[in-house]
């Protein structure tokens, strides 16, 4: 598993310097590989369409210039989505200054198991608005761990948090989305 | 258990609506490829580049070797059978002279 991961890491690297050596056919398999999840992210993150496609464009500009510092210790992907979730949270804390919730690293909640409903019958519109109550980095953190398959280290990379903290915002992030979705469901029923 | 949470996260966030990018988005990022790269210094020899491009692509590396290897071979076995037959020539040729004296 791990030589394998090492292996992806190695032609990540790999081909992320062909393509800013001038490789033509590289740098289009770096933008096919990353832009789709990359901008999924970013819209989920923000919201909104030109917000997204500006981050996710910007944090591909950066890549190709820290290409050299890119050491390929961790994968590509998890490179790539760490620029575009700074730069995520970088524009919430500029449109939003008085949103972005510190989160209290002193404040620990004991980890149990969360018993989720089956979640049917809830709209689409619903759910963007639970996810709209959490905190900037609650919802980072959930979309990172749920679609890009971060561990809580990684996630504490990119959001520049330890893990304790990343499993304890993670765990309030869902604790606060289940309560929402779960008044989404009590409006559906009346 | 932690698996099972983030199936049903997903199935849950999997229902959001993600607006589709513009038609070419993909375009602008790769021009600004182009842009950031033709400011960048080129390595000064092509062989750097090479190694990169070999380390890509390590199948189309080994059948080149192969190729390469094979063809040598061919080359050589091919020289000297030519060669075999021409010394059989020039024996046939010295053994007729030497009748004909």
């Amino acid at each position: 598993m791990s030589l394998f991961s090492n292996k992806q890491h190695r032609i990540g690297r790999a081909l992320l310097k062909s393509a800013v050596a001038g490789n033509s056919q590289a740098s289009k398999e770096v933008i096919r590989l990353l832009s789709s999840p990359a901008y999924s992210l970013a819209w989920k993150m923000l919201g909104k369409k030109e917000d997204a496609e500006d981050v996710v464009q910007e944090a591909f500009i950066r890549l190709w210039k820290s290409a050299d510092t890119f050491s390929g210790k961790s994968g590509l992907s998890t490179y790539f989505y760490t620029i575009v979730s700074n730069l995520c949270l970088d524009r919430i804390k500029s449109l939003n200054k008085g949103f972005f919730e510190e989160f209290n690293e002193l404040d620990h909640y004991p980890i149990q198991e969360i018993e989720w409903s089956n979640g049917e019958g809830i709209s689409p519109e619903s759910i963007q608005k639970a996810m709209n109550v959490l905190s900037s980095k609650q919802r980072m953190a959930m979309l990172m761990w749920t679609y890009q398959d971060m561990t809580a280290e990684q996630i504490g990379y990119a959001l520049e948090m330890n893990k304790n903290s990343v499993d304890q915002l993670l765990y309030r992030a869902k604790l606060k989305l289940k309560a929402e979705l779960e008044k989404g469901e009590s409006h559906a029923i009346k | 258990m932690r698996s099972n949470d983030k199936k049903h996260l997903k199935r849950v966030l999997d229902q959001i609506k993600v607006q589709g990018p513009s038609t070419h988005f993909e375009q602008r990022i790769y021009q600004d490829w182009q842009r950031t790269v033709s400011n960048v210094e080129q390595p000064t020899h092509r062989l750097s580049e090479a190694l990169v491009l070999a380390r890509l692509h390590p199948r189309i590396v080994g059948l080149i070797a192969i190729v390469a290897i094979t063809a040598s071979v061919l080359l050589g076995q091919h020289l000297l059978m030519s060669q075999d037959e021409e010394l059989h020539r020039i024996d046939a040729l010295s053994e007729l002279s030497l009748s004909t004296i």
